[in-house]
């Protein structure tokens, strides 16, 4: 399993103690391919509320994430990671989503 | 006298206990997520159960005799989410962090209920706001002053004169939802914003006395709650005012709303209330006013928080980091507050009162109209003074509609300027400042 995955999920139950598949929330995720990446990246400080009310492009979910590093203390995400995160946000909050 | 500031008739459990007692499954839904078996006890299923472990921190070994409705005593005091339960009828967008905003027509009183006003959190509550209890809460005045200041809310009563103010509050974001293509944030509709009754002493009567060196430009301020990461070192937001704005009368640092200690979520024990500016600008659970020799630079102030570009763009543009300037006054607005939307009125030809609220930034209010014909033809309303600067105004007029069928009522406020509520959005990245006209749909039977 991923070094972040590992990170985030601790810090998700350590902080709530729920798993995604308990968490009511997760329900607000459409299935999907990172969907459980984006659960517990996001939820580890957040409601994942907020991310589901989001209609954004790519490229302004891609400064969200960075903004979530600089300024939210979220773990850094390589490549590797990021891709499949940014392809789920776009395809399931992008901007042509409807509400 | 004693100046603790306990507020044990007022625990979150009271609110909790009259939403349970009104109706226990509808709570239960509202705060677990909880649905009840069929036969009404063990009631726990997956998610609910879940949640409510987490919540409480350890198993519930007899869950399956727990009757629905029943709060778990060990939570009453101690979960944030618990305080939305003395709210009436908010929508939650979020509840971690909390934010929650008001339908318009549950807006209709002059000065807002302290259970219908919206909530904006960044962070996590302070423990002194989850208690409700801060006896030795000081705050600290210092920077670019001559004299600093470390105050208790006692020493501040006593020191300076107390007043008590209907102060408008709006959030920044509030009417962020309708932007497209979608601004990143809070998808605020139309409720981010009240006017309670605020008691305290004048921000300008505290910095007097602590004496503004020349070298001010700005202040600071510092708040005990918890960034979402719980990094010690990360402050949930730090924003501030050019130190001209912040000599303005009308910015109280308030320990009372409504005539009670100040509620956890709206930032017990003390706070600024800076009308007419973002709600950023009145910070919660405050401790220190740091006074600066430049704009300052605290979490969410800098990068593109609460700036808008210094020119009009076309929606969606990418608009360089270097090219956004700060949100001061906010824009002219108003809302119609009764009847609600999608009402059905009375008969044709019959008078039906439509009323509301408007308010103006650093300005006030210079005439409101309303329209019943898509904006063809304008109604003058009846317009009240503010009680005092800083709070909304009342606006009201009475419609006969000619015939029956399905109309709109639009709002259109002016303020002292002669400035009018747009029509349209002007599009920002960050979907602030969206002051464009309340519209409600309205049918009118026969």
């Amino acid at each position: 399993m991923r070094p972040f995955l590992i990170a985030g999920i601790a810090s998700i139950v350590l902080s709530t103690g729920v798993l995604a598949e308990d968490d009511p929330d997760f329900a607000l995720l459409p299935d999907g391919t990172a969907q459980e990446d984006v659960f517990y990246m996001c939820s580890a400080c957040h409601s994942v509320k907020l991310v589901a009310q989001q209609r954004l492009s790519r490229k302004r979910w891609d400064e969200t994430l960075d903004w979530m590093v600089e300024e939210g203390g979220m773990a850094e995400l390589d490549a590797e990671e990021r891709e499949p995160i940014l392809d789920y946000l776009e395809t399931h909050f992008g901007e042509e989503t409807p509400r | 006298m004693s100046d603790q500031t306990e507020a044990k008739d007022r625990k979150p459990s009271e609110g909790l206990r009259t939403l349970y007692k009104r109706d226990p499954i509808a709570a239960d839904q509202q705060i677990f997520g909880r649905r009840a078996h069929e036969d009404r006890r063990g009631f726990l299923k997956g998610a609910g159960l879940a949640t409510m472990t987490a919540v409480l921190g350890m198993a519930v070994p007899f869950h399956r005799n727990f009757p629905a409705g029943l709060i778990p005593a060990a939570l009453a005091e101690e979960t944030e989410a618990f305080f939305l339960a003395t709210k009436d009828g908010l929508t939650i967008l979020n509840d971690r962090p909390v934010n929650a905003e008001t339908p318009a027509h549950l807006l209709d009183d002059d000065v807002t209920p302290t259970a219908r006003h919206f909530v904006r959190n960044n962070g996590l509550l302070p423990d002194e706001a989850l208690r409700m209890s801060a006896p030795n809460w000081t705050l600290t005045i210092d920077g670019e002053v001559d004299t600093p200041l470390t105050l208790t809310i006692a020493e501040l009563k006593e020191r300076f004169e107390v007043v008590t103010l209907n102060l408008c509050i709006e959030c920044g974001g509030n009417g962020r939802a309708a932007f497209n293509p979608g601004a990143s944030g809070n998808q605020w509709t139309l409720g981010a914003v009240a006017n309670s009754a605020w008691t305290g002493v004048r921000l300008a009567d505290v910095l007097k006395a602590a004496g503004v060196k020349d070298t001010a430009v700005y202040t600071a301020h510092y708040s005990a709650d918890h960034h979402l990461s719980r990094n010690p070192e990360k402050q949930a937001i730090s924003r501030g005012v050019p130190i001209a704005k912040a000599m303005d009368p009308g910015i109280l640092i308030a320990f009372e709303m409504n005539g009670e200690p100040i509620p956890a979520l709206h930032g017990f024990p003390l706070r600024l209330v800076t009308p007419g500016w973002p709600g950023s600008t009145s910070q919660k659970w405050l401790e220190r006013i740091e006074i600066r020799d430049q704009v300052h630079d605290g979490a969410k102030m800098t990068g593109k928080s609460y700036r808008v570009p210094a020119y009009p763009v076309a929606p969606g543009t990418d608009v360089p980091k270097e090219d956004f300037v700060i949100i001061e006054a906010m824009p002219v607005k108003s809302l119609i507050t009764h009847p609600a939307t999608g009402t059905t009125a009375g008969a044709t030809n019959q008078d039906v009162e439509i009323r509301g609220h408007a308010w103006a930034g650093d300005r006030t209010i210079s005439t409101v109209h309303v329209s019943i014909d898509f904006g063809a033809t304008w109604i003058e309303t009846t317009l009240s003074d503010a009680p005092n600067p800083g709070s909304w105004q009342r606006w009201q007029t009475r419609v006969k509609f000619p015939q029956e069928g399905y109309y709109e009522v639009w709002a259109r406020a002016t303020d002292s300027k002669g400035v009018a509520q747009p029509f349209a959005i002007d599009w920002n990245p960050k979907g602030y400042l969206n002051n464009s006209l309340h519209r409600i749909a309205l049918t009118v039977s026969a």
